[in-house]
């Protein structure tokens, strides 16, 4: 407990210092939250050209990605188109040369009969492994003699490597003659190899 | 908040007393609140700046508490009744001195008397100059210091003795200290610790000055009393203030003035206290040095007299800083040791 004798300096006195310490804390705090925040924007700062400089390296690197990119997606293009092209080509690649076929439905056409009409007609199915399963079917439309001639040339026609499924579709008398109308339908063989007989 | 001064008032270290004389400064520090122990004392002549500053430097911490000399202080008891304002009771003041008017004054209530619109109060009134007070914080604070308060050796001597009337029934204890230092000394009456009267004899100790320089008692200022010669005789192991029945009354006596002063305060405190008679009579300031003269009063008195020395409750402080002289400064030392605790 204070006694009245234990000081004699006037009330303002003490006030006065109270003033001066409350505004010296402030002037403390005041420096101090300044330091802090100068010390707070020198680091902002020093991680804004950091984040500039990196921003430059990344735009440069972004734009190089870019190119990168564009330069990928086109090969893949191309490399697509190609594909595309390859495929494309490989029916005419992959198939029974044409000549062949014609050459081996002629050759071996008994005496006195005659094509009239050579359809080749391509059938494409989709396998449930998703496997393009292509078949050519030829229709053959002619005139022979005599039935004997049209089993001869269905028993020709079966016996070659470059034909399987021969079907006689029809085989009718022509008008008054002897001739005979006939139709029959075969599927080239796909595993057909390209062995050209020199002779038969 | 309370929590957050008790640790301050804990960690800090306690304030140095600077108890202003007629011709020098003594500084004292004491630590520890409950074991105290001298952390450093040390007298250093008034008008010497630089020796302050110095002498500052040896002490913790730079918080003052500043004691101005007797001469400085104004005292005064008046009666008043118990609804007089402050204003009242300044003007009453300046009847008595025109001192009054620029003082810092304090007071405390004495004794109440008479009951209903008839009461009335004696008041102890304690009063220093605000120039005087002023001169003193600024001389210290240009040496280093941060002056914490201004008190008086009224008060500050009397809690140089709060450990002699701790136990129950030392408050019926009535004890008469003389301080006297220099030009001026100060006679206060307490009950126990509370002081209950104060006067100013003016120039009572001149003489007593003139005899401790010629007898080459003053002991040199900026210097530590631990070495000096003199103090041994002030060295004791008691607590009590240390008896004169021994000494030899001194032939010259003392003036009649002085004499008439003390009987005159005898007779105030008896009117206003009949049932308490002076117990004994404690001698303590510069003046205390002379036991020849210190008998003398006693025996004028009729009291049983004593010559002060708190230095025996500060450990350390019988080597550097013994005797009446320290009184004041040690009142003060213990004081804010028993705040910090």
């Amino acid at each position: 407990m204070k006694h009245p004798f234990d000081d004699f300096l006037p009330p303002s006195v003490h006030t006065n210092r109270e003033d001066k310490r409350v505004i010296r804390i402030g002037i403390v705090l005041v420096a101090v939250v300044s330091i802090a925040t100068a010390a707070a924007f020198a680091t902002t700062l020093s991680g804004w050209r950091g984040l500039l400089q990196n921003r430059g390296s990344v735009a440069v690197r972004w734009d190089d990605a870019n190119i990168r990119v564009q330069a990928l997606v086109k090969a893949q293009k191309m490399t697509k188109d190609s594909i595309e092209i390859a495929s494309h080509l490989e029916r005419f690649v992959d198939g029974v040369p044409r000549s062949l076929i014609l050459w081996e439905l002629t050759q071996l056409l008994p005496e006195q009969s005659a094509l009239s009409d050579i359809r080749l007609e391509t059938r494409v199915r989709i396998t449930d492994d998703k496997h393009e399963e292509r078949k050519e079917m030829i229709t053959l439309l002619g005139i022979a003699p005599n039935d004997s001639s049209i089993s001869a040339y269905i028993e020709a026609l079966s016996t070659s490597t470059y034909f399987s499924n021969v079907s006689l579709m029809y085989a009718q008398q022509e008008g008054n003659t002897t001739n005979r109308n006939f139709s029959m339908q075969l599927e080239v063989s796909s595993n057909a190899s390209f062995v050209m007989e020199t002779e038969r | 908040m309370g929590s957050l001064n008790w640790l301050t008032r804990r960690i800090s270290p306690q304030p140095i007393a600077a108890v202003f004389g007629s011709e020098m400064i003594r500084l004292m520090q004491i630590r520890g609140s409950s074991e105290h122990k001298i952390q450093g004392a040390i007298e250093v002549a008034l008008d010497d700046q630089d020796g302050i500053r110095e002498a500052l430097v040896m002490f913790k911490g730079k918080r003052c508490v500043a004691c101005l000399p007797t001469s400085d202080v104004l005292v005064q008891h008046i009666r008043v009744t118990i609804d007089e304002g402050d204003q009242e009771i300044l003007e009453r003041l300046l009847k008595h001195d025109s001192r009054w008017g620029n003082a810092e004054v304090r007071k405390v209530c004495i004794k109440t008397t008479g009951s209903g619109g008839t009461s009335k109060q004696e008041l102890l009134c304690v009063g220093v100059d605000r120039t005087l007070s002023q001169n003193v914080v600024e001389n210290l604070e240009s040496a280093g210091a941060e002056v914490i308060a201004v008190t008086v050796p009224l008060y500050a001597s009397i809690r140089a003795f709060d450990k002699l009337y701790r136990r129950d029934g030392d408050e019926k204890m009535t004890s008469m200290l003389i301080d006297m230092d220099g030009e001026s000394s100060m006679v206060m009456i307490a009950h126990g610790a509370n002081c209950v009267f104060a006067h100013k004899i003016e120039s009572a100790s001149t003489e007593i000055e003139e005899k401790l320089e010629s007898n080459s008692l003053a002991v040199p200022a900026q210097h530590h009393t631990e070495d000096s010669d003199v103090n041994e005789f002030e060295r004791r192991n008691e607590n009590e203030p240390r008896g004169l029945c021994g000494v030899r009354e001194s032939n010259d006596g003392i003036e009649a003035k002085v004499a008439g002063d003390l009987e005159r305060c005898l007779r105030h405190h008896d009117a206003l206290f009949p049932d308490r008679a002076v117990d004994r009579v404690i001698f303590t300031g510069r003046g205390a040095n002379d036991s020849d003269r210190c008998a003398a009063i006693a025996s004028e008195l009729g009291i049983e007299g004593y010559i002060a020395d708190p230095s025996a409750w500060i450990t350390g402080a019988s080597e550097c800083a013994s005797g009446p002289a320290w009184t004041t400064a040690a009142g003060m030392c213990l004081r804010y040791s028993e705040i910090a605790a």
